[in-house]
């Protein structure tokens, strides 16, 4: 599953908090349950980069 | 009373004459004019009166061509400076009376001692006015210029001191250039003393132009310069408010012109030589100055040039103080920045786990996996038997797969 373009780390975090609560309300189909895992799982990869990123950069501010 | 013929007058004049003039006489006049006809020189002889300088008394003279062989011999050289127009002279003459031509004078001798003893005593005299008048010293108290280049000469154009002194200049072996230019004058004679009188006031006219002045002759005889005694020119020369320098060519006594000048030189070669060596010597001056400037300059040079380099170190080393202590300043705040980032990523990155361990924790395969069902009634999941009737088909899913059936019996 392809994510949007534009998307923010900020978004990115509202959309599994999204996900958490549908969850938790039990309201997911199980049809659905397969694309929502997938979207998760792609959305928490895209946050783990952002974070990584962030984490490296730190670290290079010591070379400056 | 008795009546005399003519020639009976003048023949009584001529013995009385002859008896009252019987031995040559000496008698002292100027020579008024001058002419020589056949190698005699006839004379007109004046007396003028010493108060108004009008003629008090008039005479001819004659020297016969034999007397002036002897005369020449007895004054030597003088002799032609002598028997000139305007010259007081001292004569040996026989006075004889001619019935037709009158009286005469014959000259026999000449005085040249008068002549020269008399021009000595008027030498004296002048000098003697100038000294009262304050003008003995005055040209020789100016300050030239450094360099005199431009300059008056007061000559006569065909003189041979004339082209001398502007060859010697021109072919100096500095290469230096000077400015001439000829006030024509004559520098003997009757006409000298008004002709340079009258130069040095044009002269003056342009005195901006000039450095100096200089009156040159070729040379000649004590009475020859004699022109150079009269009060007029020194008076000229001493009230000119440039240097005058003279060479007008004597060997040994100087003339009042020489005593008034700021310098006076035997030659007008010697002129042309102090001349050069004046330029010369201010531009060996200018030599010694350069190079003092030179050298001062170098000194100041490497004295600014260490002040600069002290000065250099000094606000390199504030410099780097500076930029040491706000690096560390930077150090200091990079590192908090830092430390704070790093806290937000770890707690993100929590934050980010938590959700994904809920996530796993509420995802209905995981609940599958462990062994529990779930039932679906017309597409929606069962969570209670309420809605639930006999014969109600209704499908189970487990974690492999969905089993449908039908409702039998309810409790």
């Amino acid at each position: 599953m392809a994510l949007p373009k534009e998307l923010t780390y900020t978004d990115a975090m509202h959309r599994l908090q999204e996900i958490t609560s549908a969850l938790d309300a039990g309201n997911v189909q199980i049809d659905d349950l397969d694309a929502l895992l997938l979207e998760s799982r792609e959305l928490i990869r895209f946050c783990e980069e952002k974070l990584r990123s962030i984490d490296q950069k730190i670290e290079g501010l010591d070379n400056h | 009373m008795k009546k005399y013929s003519l020639y009976e007058l003048q023949s009584y004049l001529q013995r009385v004459i002859a008896l009252n003039f019987q031995e040559p006489i000496w008698v002292i006049a100027e020579i008024y004019q001058l002419k020589n006809n056949r190698g005699h020189s006839y004379i007109e002889l004046v007396q003028k009166n010493t108060s108004n300088q009008e003629v008090c008394a008039q005479c001819q003279a004659v020297i016969w061509s034999k007397n002036i062989q002897k005369i020449k011999q007895a004054t030597g050289p003088v002799f032609e400076d002598l028997v000139r127009e305007g010259t007081e002279v001292s004569l040996q003459v026989e006075v004889t009376h001619h019935p037709i031509y009158g009286l005469k004078l014959s000259v026999l001798n000449i005085d040249a001692s008068h002549t020269l003893g008399k021009m000595e005593l008027q030498r004296q005299e002048t000098i003697l006015r100038l000294k009262k008048e304050d003008l003995l010293e005055k040209n020789t108290l100016l300050s030239p210029t450094p360099v005199l280049q431009r300059i008056a000469i007061i000559s006569s154009p065909g003189a041979s001191g004339y082209l001398d002194f502007v060859n010697h200049l021109n072919n100096n072996d500095y290469g230096y250039r000077f400015y001439l230019r000829l006030y024509a004058s004559s520098v003997q004679g009757s006409q000298m003393e008004e002709d340079i009188v009258s130069n040095f006031k044009k002269i003056d006219r342009s005195i901006q132009q000039f450095d100096c002045v200089v009156i040159i002759r070729g040379g000649g005889s004590k009475i020859d310069l004699a022109g150079f005694d009269l009060y007029g020119i020194a008076r000229a020369i001493s009230l000119c408010n440039l240097p005058v320098l003279t060479g007008i060519g004597h060997e040994t006594d100087s003339t009042v012109a020489d005593l008034v000048a700021y310098r006076s030189f035997k030659t007008p070669t010697a002129v042309a030589n102090f001349l050069i060596d004046y330029n010369a010597n201010f531009e060996g001056r200018l030599s010694i100055l350069l190079q003092s400037i030179v050298q001062n300059s170098r000194k100041i040079y490497t004295r600014q040039k260490e002040t600069m380099q002290k000065l250099n170190q000094e606000i390199n080393d504030n410099i780097y103080r500076l930029a040491e202590r706000e690096r560390n300043d930077l150090i200091q705040e990079q590192n908090a920045i830092r430390s704070r980032l790093k806290q937000r990523v770890e707690k993100e990155f929590m934050v980010l786990e938590h959700i994904g361990e809920k996530i796993k924790i509420l995802s209905p395969f995981e609940i599958l996996k462990k062994g529990y069902t779930m039932t679906r009634h017309e597409g929606k999941v069962l969570k209670n038997k309420g809605l639930l009737r006999i014969g109600d088909a209704i499908s189970t899913i487990f974690v492999d797969g969905e089993v449908k059936s039908r409702i039998e019996q309810i409790n």
